[in-house]
This record gives C-alpha cells, sequence and structure tokens, in this order.
C-alpha cells in the first residue's frame, strides 16, 4: 500500500510519528480494554452518567477535570487531531456539536463535553490497518513562549466493518484520546450503505443518513485556529440534525452570545456540586436521531 | 444592538470563520457605475442571469442589447458553467469582455472539486476520485466511491486550471453601488436576508438560498420566497437605506420582477430565454429595461 505523507513540521507543530511496532503503552493499553472482554461494547467510560460518560476509563484518573481544564484538553485534543490527519493526508471532516461551534465562531462551545469528526468508510478501514493503537505527540507553543507536549491514542474499533448499528453498542467507529485525563473526539465513519438500491446516501452506524452532495465536495475553512474542513452543505446537514433555531438562539446552557466579542460568555458559575445527571454517555451520531424534526428538543439534549 | 439582559433570537449574529478561496464581497469599479445628467457618459451595465455554458445565446443577447465593448460593461449573475455545451467558451467570452462574475454554485462545486483534486491524499487501495468515471458499482459494495461529482471533475479537467483560477476570484457578493430609486444594487446568485450586513451573509447560502423560514435561509422550495421577505424589510426602511438584488440561480420560478428585487434565470438551458437587465443614466434619475432572447434546448445528455 502506497502511503504518502508531507514532513511538514512547522516549529509550532510536532507530531511524532509511532513506531511500527507497538509500544508498551499500547500493549498495555490493549490488555487493559481485555478486562472488558465478554460484553460486545468496544470503548468504555468510568461513569454511565453525563460527567464521567465523557472519558476513555483506560485513561480516566479518577476525578472528574475542571471546566477550565477540560477546555484547555478539548482545544487541544482537535488542534492535535486535524494537524496531525493532515500532515498524513487522511480526509476527516467535523461534525454533530463540533459543527454548530464552528458556525457559530469557529471555536468549541465552552459547556461542550467532547468533540465529533467523521471519516468515509475506506478511510476508516486504512486507518485500522496502518495507525491504529498508534500514540502521538503533539507540542504545541503557548502565549508566554512555553511549550506543552502532549499525547494521543488513535485507538480503532475493530467492529467499525459491521456496518449495521448492531446492539448499538459499537455505534463509535474510532477515538482520539488525550492520554492524560482520557476526554477524547468520537471519530465515525461513514459510507454509501446501499449503493445499488439507494446511491449517494451516505450513513454511519446509528442510520445518521447524509446526502453525498451535502457532504462533498468538503470546504476548507478554519477551526480553533487550524485548517478544518466541513461538509459542502453544512447548513442543511446543522438544520436537520438541530432545527433553524440553533442558528438563531443566543442563550445556551447558562451562556450566553455575545456578537461584539463573538464568544459565548458564561452568565453565572458553574455548580461544579450539582449532581450528575442520571444519562448515559450518548455519542453526538446517535443522539439526534429519535426525533429528528423537535430539532430545539435535541439541540437542548445535546447541549 | 442586542441588550445584554435580554436573549435575542436572530439570524446572522454568529461569526463563522471564512473559507478557504472565497471572496465574500467585491465593489464594482466606480468608473462602470452608469452616470446621470446632461452630460453623463453613455456607460450602461448589463446584467445577465444563468448561462450555463450557452455561449451562442450570450452572444446573441449581447448583440441585442448593442452591447458595445469601450462604452458598456457586463455582469454574470452566477452558473455561466456547468450543464450546457461549452462552459469553456463562456468563461473566455467573459475573460475577454473584463465581465464581473459573481460565484454561483456551479463555479463554487468546480472551485472546491478542482481544491480536492488538487490536494494529495493517501492511498486507501480502495475506489476512489482517479477511479474511471464509468465506474458505476464497485466490487466491494461497502467501500463504493461515488462523492457524485464525476461529472464536476470531468468539467474541471475541460476547463483548465487557469479558467478555474479566474472563477476563483470572482466575488459571491457584488456591490454595485447606489443607483437612484433601486437604492444600494447589488447582484449575487440566489440571494440575501434582509437585515444582515453583506460582510455576515453566509456565502453558501448567497449562492443556494430559496425561501427563508423564521429568518434562516433554507435552499427549499418550500416557504416564503427570500425574495417576499427581502421586498417587505426594504419597504419598511428608509428610502436612503433600501436595496435592490440582481439575481438569477432559480429557473423553476423564472422571471421575477419585484420592486427591490429582480430575478433574471429564465431557464435559457431548458430552451427559455435568456435575460438581462440593462441599467443606464437618465437626465435625471437611472431606468433599468429587460432584453431577452429564446434559446435552444442545450442540455447535454
Amino acid at each position: 500500500m502506497k502511503f504518502t505523507h508531507l514532513f511538514a513540521l512547522s516549529s509550532l507543530l510536532l507530531p511524532i510519528f509511532a513506531a511500527p511496532e507497538p509500544p508498551a503503552e499500547a500493549i498495555e493499553a490493549i490488555e487493559e480494554r481485555a478486562k472488558f472482554g465478554g460484553d460486545t461494547k468496544y470503548f468504555h467510560e468510568p461513569g454511565g452518567n453525563d460527567e464521567l460518560g465523557h472519558y476513555d476509563i483506560r485513561y480516566f484518573k479518577g476525578t472528574p477535570v475542571t471546566y477550565e481544564e477540560r477546555g484547555d484538553t478539548l482545544l487541544h485534543l482537535i488542534r492535535s487531531y486535524l494537524t496531525v490527519f493532515r500532515e498524513k493526508n487522511v480526509e476527516t471532516w467535523i461534525a454533530h456539536g463540533t459543527l454548530l461551534g464552528w458556525w457559530w465562531n469557529g471555536k468549541i462551545m465552552p459547556w461542550d463535553w467532547d468533540l465529533d469528526t467523521q471519516v468515509s468508510a475506506s478511510t476508516l478501514t486504512w486507518l485500522g490497518e496502518n495507525l491504529n493503537m498508534t500514540f502521538h505527540n503533539y507540542t504545541s507553543l503557548n502565549e508566554d513562549g512555553t511549550s506543552d507536549t502532549r499525547e494521543y491514542l488513535l485507538d480503532i474499533n475493530p467492529n467499525h466493518v459491521e456496518r449495521i448499528r448492531g446492539d448499538g453498542q459499537n455505534v463509535i467507529d474510532a477515538r482520539w484520546i488525550d492520554v492524560s485525563n482520557g476526554l477524547f473526539i468520537d471519530i465515525t465513519g461513514l459510507s454509501e450503505t446501499n449503493p445499488s438500491t439507494q446511491p449517494g446516501i451516505w450513513s454511519c452506524k446509528n442510520f445518521h443518513r447524509y446526502r453525498t452532495r451535502d457532504l462533498y465536495p468538503l470546504r476548507e475553512t478554519v477551526f480553533e485556529g487550524v485548517p478544518a474542513l466541513v461538509p459542502y452543505s453544512f447548513d442543511r446537514i446543522l438544520t436537520e440534525e438541530y432545527s433553524a433555531r440553533a442558528l438563531t438562539k443566543t442563550m445556551h446552557e447558562g451562556h450566553k452570545w455575545m456578537p461584539e466579542q463573538k464568544e459565548w460568555v458564561k452568565q453565572e458559575p458553574i455548580n461544579s456540586k450539582q449532581p450528575p445527571r442520571a444519562r448515559a454517555h450518548v455519542p453526538r451520531s446517535v443522539q439526534a436521531e429519535e426525533n429528528p424534526k423537535s430539532g430545539l428538543r435535541n439541540l437542548l439534549r445535546v447541549l | 444592538m442586542v441588550n445584554a439582559d435580554e436573549s435575542v433570537d436572530q439570524y446572522g449574529l454568529n461569526a463563522r470563520p471564512e473559507f478557504k478561496d472565497t471572496i465574500q464581497i467585491m465593489d464594482l469599479p466606480a468608473k462602470y457605475i452608469p452616470e446621470t445628467g446632461k452630460h453623463r457618459n453613455p456607460g450602461r451595465l448589463v446584467i445577465v442571469g444563468d448561462v450555463h455554458g450557452m455561449e451562442e445565446s450570450l452572444v446573441q443577447l449581447l448583440e441585442k442589447v448593442g452591447f458595445k465593448e469601450k462604452r458598456d460593461h457586463l455582469i454574470l449573475a452566477g452558473d455561466i458553467i456547468s450543464k450546457g455545451p461549452d462552459s469553456k467558451a463562456v468563461v473566455d467570452l467573459a475573460r475577454k469582455l473584463d465581465a464581473t462574475v459573481v460565484r454561483g454554485n456551479h463555479e463554487d462545486r468546480i472551485i472546491l472539486a478542482a481544491a480536492d483534486m488538487m490536494a494529495e491524499h493517501m492511498d486507501l487501495d480502495a475506489p476512489g476520485p482517479s477511479e474511471p468515471v464509468d465506474k458505476v458499482q464497485d466490487v466491494l459494495e461497502e467501500v463504493s466511491f461515488n462523492h457524485g461529482d464525476y461529472k464536476d471533475r470531468k468539467l474541471v479537467k475541460e476547463l483548465g486550471q487557469k479558467r478555474v483560477n479566474w472563477l476563483k476570484e470572482c466575488p459571491v457578493i457584488l456591490r454595485v453601488g447606489k443607483l437612484g430609486d433601486m437604492g444600494q444594487v447589488v447582484v449575487v446568485h440566489a440571494g440575501l436576508v434582509p437585515g444582515v450586513e453583506l460582510e455576515n451573509q453566509d456565502p453558501t447560502m448567497v449562492m443556494n438560498m430559496r425561501t427563508i423560514k423564521h429568518g434562516v435561509p433554507s435552499d427549499e422550495r418550500e416557504g416564503h420566497g427570500w425574495m417576499e421577505v427581502w421586498n417587505e424589510f426594504q419597504k419598511r426602511l428608509p428610502k436612503h437605506k433600501r436595496s435592490t438584488v440582481i439575481y438569477g440561480h432559480d429557473s423553476k420560478r423564472g422571471l421575477q420582477m419585484e420592486k427591490y428585487s429582480m430575478g433574471i434565470d429564465t431557464g435559457c438551458l431548458k430552451g427559455g430565454k435568456l435575460s438581462a437587465i440593462v441599467i443606464e443614466g437618465g437626465q435625471s434619475d437611472h431606468k433599468h429595461k429587460l432584453v431577452q432572447v429564446d434559446c435552444k434546448d442545450g442540455r447535454q445528455k
């Protein structure tokens, strides 16, 4: 298999290629994963509620991160992911709540817990064969001149070839995980499920459907300061998933949109002692399907 | 200005990042704006709807208008390419006449498809953009590539990089300037959302919109036409703030002449007409008229 990549290493971004042999860490991670053998779910989270549902259990440190640490972690998650994928010429685009955040100001919405991206099914297969269980270092320069290096794991769910929803346990195809605290990006593969009977209709395992011409050709833009791709008809995709009101509503989850600042501003301090809502981690790609036309409710549930 | 204490639902307050290779707005050079008064320069503006590769019809229309290269200025309201017999010739004619072209949804797709064809992709060992155009189904149905853009890719090759690069320079919104009773004249391919600054209009929607629902534009046909909302909005503004949009895109609606909007996609490609709005300066104010020619059906099989 040919593999062309650019070794365009800027002074700001230094992704490091993982060795072909799985490093000791990866083996540990695989062993850790084997502990959960017996059930059909591949990825695991430490808890079934909103607060704990956003960590990969292998890297969860026992206590949730703070609001500030979460924001910082998610920022570097998406920057590292988009940068590493771009340098490897792997096509990926942002989706769901992450796409909505881009629409508002090109940033992660401050109340968001996780991030969503999509790839084509053939890209996912390629990732599974070539980059599964690889660790990637990513160095970012801070404004004060210091730098931070963080480590990420790309983990492909081996069940991704099963392009049907099955028991619903494996709707997420891959994760890009911050190994320091377990927060991650959900990566979903899309394919044309029935090219003969329904040409041009793409879906992920949860039957989230997209029209080919709404996805492609992708548009190049910027997300959190790094180059990113979005679907061709991002407006239609957003309004179908979240309703038109998601593009006009200026109060969300205690944050208010300030047009002059171009930011969502927290209206009151987040009460960290608030009891976690009894709700399992439900990936974005699953949420909007139950009642796609009542977009506002979807939005509220997502946010 | 939004009151800080209340939550206001309003479209267009967002600050979406820009797109690569997309020029949002261009101001028409002042030298092309028709003059009024006794000693006016006789130059006119000729604004033509969706040409779609129908070069012959465009030539006929310019003849009927009495277009003079040195005197008049040609503006094309987008979708000058695709579907019809000779996109290349239309681009070449537009370049030769130094026309100002706004970006339509078809130019947009071609520019994006060209960018994707230029980009380096890793070899997936799976069906991909370089596979034969006539391939309908792949051995492995599962990984069928079909991005549905074979026609676009073919047209990119036909046009070549130079013409595609020229199309990239075409703005999504052309601000013509104030022309008397018409107010600020703007040319776009599909439409505009009233009450949103030109700088904040969503370029994708400007090239695709047909309707407005709850203040949010959509490319769907059901609902209030955006131009109805636009005209209502203009009538409530003080006269000096009003604006007229000249657009194409919607051949199903056909000719749409309203006080503050003029839709001029009259389906030339399908054997309808090719339409031009000709604006000239009069003694005291600008005048505009509609000129049309009949077209042969130019749809390619």
